[in-house]
């Protein structure tokens, strides 16, 4: 019996971690339970959702990618500048010197601005992931060495200003409500599904547990290692990119320097959701609920009014407490 | 004899080399239909590289490999698999996060019309390959919480679900007990009346003996031959091993005196939950006591235990008389006891240092100018053991890991020597070594008890605790299931008690 309690605690303690959490939160703020604070939370979730998506899929196959950040300032900054009818060069200092929204000359229609920025993410993606398994470099360097170069790509892009006039539809991205649920949670989700079962139902997505869990393994189980260790980089680039495009809806204009230090998030989010970071080992659903968990723990502190950086502290304490619990239920398990 | 044997898969004129080393040269090697054939060698002979490049894993620099008579190159592992290869590899075979169905259908797992996984399709049929080979495994599980026994036997039923026409065994034995080489045989037969082709690489001779139709030999990456095994002996083949004559008793004359009998250590009640109970057991100064048991009988775990690895729930640990609270390593190598572990190359050695650091790292107190070490007393110490234990290293600072195996055990060895320890745990010290070294390493353990040391053995081969142990343990499922003095210990008695039969 005692046994079986432990299985329960080990499969399911995560969603135990949680439920404790909105619990607490009820119990301590009676505006929790208020459509507002609820939307809110999902909003904010969303953004740093998406980010752990690509990262889950980095950590599974062993890796870490610290450039996710800067990729989101840096994809902010090309979009705004796209719209401003600029591809590569970097702007004359006069367009940023009146206020309000300039007269946009875009480049590229809409659906296809969105599609290029992507498709720099992706390339992004592909050189830190190519560089890091061409040359047996390990990913913390090369993926630290991106999140410095694309950053300071980004700020000197527009020499470190933000560049407003977002058009609308973008800040449908942001802002929109399909049937009162906000338009980023819906992305947020809906790319989780389909990134579960690229997971769980394809062989691709079996092989990136396979690679993460022994590359020499893998291969010699007859995989080729080489997409399986590419593909994760070029996911969590694409959609940090994604991620620039929201913000750049969400906050009325391109900034290079937003999202510094998300990616930490990411990565907290992804291993309280149970991921190993030694790859192999871990799930979408996880990282879904990790992220849930790490947003309740801000939005709570929130609305007790709890200021940023005590915040702060008591953050880093309930992570560690929280992996704690988790690694405790997960050996009971194995005796 | 009395068919024409079909040739499945043959290698002609094979020859690869790495800067420095010309690891295999002109080799030639067939595999027939219905036949297992032997591949042996000592280690760095070139057997390895063999298998690696018949698997795909690495090119070869010159040669043919001709499959049913027509010329193949196999680009990667993938694509010998894909023509019929397979090669049950016997240290990275395995995905330990995922499950057992998943490691045997990985990249090729049954899919709907849709693509998607069809995960009861994929169990069904994981199902029906591990019932052919009868073996007692839920596909489920994930691989990393089996045994290593029957980790084998998921790789055996890959090896079915690719429909390999040759089929690759790397020192199986190595990892398995007695009575799962036993099983693991049956099923070789099984495959081998199917018409497969079995390549089976061994140190063990027994092994070659039983199983193998044919032995092909290499040495120093030459080819010494291939004969039927009916038409050669034990001694022939042990002279194309190992290119001399070797007196396989050698070690047997150095006797070890056994007449005071002062108890060294103790261990008393000592249980674990789960792993292993009710544990008593006595070791006498300068007596070598056996510990035989089954793969999971718990003597690895009862070793680890006594010196404060992993910490028993009960039990007392009795060292010289005096009761010792040892709750670490560091406490039992302070208090004189050490531990040669079984898995040498993770546990034992730190492969990515050199030949020095490893001998000197448990002694480097003393090692010492004042505060800072001296690197010239090191290099001295190190040299010193490098003489004495003959290990076969061009230099002191070679990485461990360019070490063979028989060299890699005397660097354990070298280790703990110069520490001065009264009580030394050998757990299966000459596990895939090559016969010579064999030899030299129990000389060298036959010497410490000489010198009053008292040396607890494990080892999962008959002839090897029989030869050197003054006492014998078996255990069987975490218990001692009978204690033999050396005179009344018999093979029989050993596998029957380790199997829990307890004879009268």
């Amino acid at each position: 019996m005692k046994l079986k309690a432990n299985h329960v605690l080990a499969d399911y303690g995560l969603y135990l971690i949680l439920l404790v959490l909105i619990v607490i939160s009820v119990i301590l703020s009676p505006l929790f339970f208020s459509y507002n604070n609820i939307a809110n939370l999902l909003t904010q979730s969303s953004f740093s959702g998406l980010l752990a998506i690509g990262m889950t899929f980095v950590i599974l196959m062993g890796g870490i990618d610290l450039s996710v950040g800067s990729v989101v300032g840096f994809a902010s900054i090309l979009y705004a500048t796209i719209l401003h009818g600029s591809f590569f060069t970097f702007m004359p200092e006069e367009i940023f010197i009146y206020s309000g929204a300039p007269k946009l000359t875009p480049i590229l229609p809409l659906p296809f601005d969105v599609l290029f920025v992507l498709l720099v993410g992706a390339f992004i993606g592909l050189i830190s992931g190519f560089i890091s398994y061409r040359f047996r470099i390990h990913s913390f360097i090369v993926t630290l060495c991106f999140m410095i170069f694309i950053r300071g790509l980004a700020v000197s892009y527009t020499h470190g200003q933000p560049l407003f006039g977002i058009p609308d539809p973008i800040s449908f991205l942001a802002y929109g409500l399909v049937a009162k649920v906000p338009m980023p949670t819906i992305i947020w989700l809906g790319i989780s599904l389909l990134c579960f079962l690229l997971l769980k139902f394809s062989r691709f997505g079996r092989g990136i547990y396979a690679v993460g869990g022994g590359e020499e393994a893998a291969r010699l189980s007859g995989l080729e290692p080489a997409k399986y260790r590419i593909f994760p980089y070029i996911a969590s680039a694409s959609l940090a990119a994604l991620v620039g495009i929201m913000m750049s809806g969400r906050m009325g204009c391109g900034d290079p320097k937003i999202a510094q230090g998300w990616e930490l998030d990411a990565i907290a989010a992804v291993v309280i959701g149970g991921t190993s970071l030694s790859g192999g080992k871990g799930s979408i659903g996880g990282t879904v609920v990790g992220v849930l968990i790490l947003g309740l723990i801000i939005n709570i502190m929130n609305l007790l009014e709890i200021e940023a950086y005590p915040q702060q502290m008591a953050k880093g304490i309930i992570i560690v407490a929280a992996l704690a619990l988790h690694a405790l239920f997960s050996r009971r398990r194995k005796r | 004899m009395n068919q024409q044997a079909t040739t499945l898969l043959e290698v002609r004129n094979i020859t690869k080399s790495y800067p420095g080393v010309l690891a295999l040269d002109n080799v030639d090697f067939q595999v027939n239909a219905g036949e297992v054939h032997c591949l042996a060698g000592e280690n760095g002979a070139g057997k390895s590289t063999l298998i690696e490049i018949i698997g795909g894993s690495y090119s070869k620099d010159s040669g043919k490999i001709l499959l049913h008579g027509k010329e193949v190159e196999f680009m990667s592992p993938r694509h010998a698999q894909e023509l019929g290869i397979a090669v049950l590899h016997q240290e990275i075979p395995i995905l330990p996060h995922l499950s057992v169905a998943e490691n045997i259908f990985l990249s090729r797992q049954p899919v709907s019309k849709t693509r998607f996984i069809r995960y009861s399709e994929m169990y069904r049929q994981a199902r029906r390959l591990l019932d052919t080979i009868q073996a007692d495994i839920d596909p489920h599980t994930l691989l990393g919480d089996l045994p290593i026994s029957k980790q084998q036997l998921v790789s055996v039923a890959k090896a079915l679900s690719l429909e390999a026409r040759v089929i690759i065994f790397d020192e199986p034995s190595a990892v398995l007990s007695s009575a799962e080489l036993k099983r693991l045989f049956d099923i070789i037969k099984s495959l081998k009346k199917e018409g497969r082709g079995i390549v089976y690489i061994s140190h063990r001779l027994e092994e070659i003996f039983e199983i193998g139709d044919r032995v092909t030999v290499l040495r120093n990456g030459k080819l010494v031959g291939t004969e039927a095994i009916e038409k050669i002996d034990r001694g022939t083949l042990i002279k194309m091993l190992v290119g001399r004559q070797i007196d396989e008793s050698a070690g047997a004359s150095i006797k070890v005196a056994q007449t005071k009998q002062v108890p060294a250590l103790e261990v008393r009640g000592l249980r674990r939950e789960g792993v292993f109970e009710d544990i008593n057991l006595t070791v006498y100064r300068g007596e070598i006591l056996g510990i035989y048991g089954l793969v999971g009988s718990g003597r690895t775990e009862l070793a680890r235990a006594i010196i404060g690895a992993d910490r028993p729930d009960t039990g007392e640990i009795i060292l010289e008389g005096e009761k010792m609270r040892i709750s670490s390593p560091r406490d039992a190598i302070r208090n004189g006891i050490c531990l040669s572990p079984e898995d040498r190359k993770s546990q034992g050695l730190f492969l990515e240092k050199s030949v020095q650091e490893n001998i000197c790292l448990p002694s480097l107190k003393s090692l010492r100018n004042m505060l800072f070490l001296s690197y010239s007393k090191i290099a001295k110490y190190a040299s010193a053991f490098v003489t004495r234990l003959r290990i076969a290293t061009p230099h002191l600072d070679q990485y461990v890991k360019y070490l063979s195996g028989g060299n890699q055990q005397k660097v354990v060895l070298a280790k703990w020597l110069g520490m001065d320890l009264k009580v030394f745990i050998f757990d299966e010290p000459t596990r895939g070594i090559d016969v010579g070294a064999k030899e030299e390493i129990r000389i060298l353990i036959k010497k410490l008890a000489q010198e009053g040391k008292a040396i607890v053995m494990i080892s999962s081969e008959i002839p090897e605790i029989l030869n050197l142990s003054n006492r014998i343990a078996v255990m069987h499922e975490g218990r001692i299931e009978g204690l033999l003095q050396r005179e009344e210990a018999t093979r029989e008695k050993l596998m029957a008690y380790s199997m829990g039969a307890k004879a009268q």
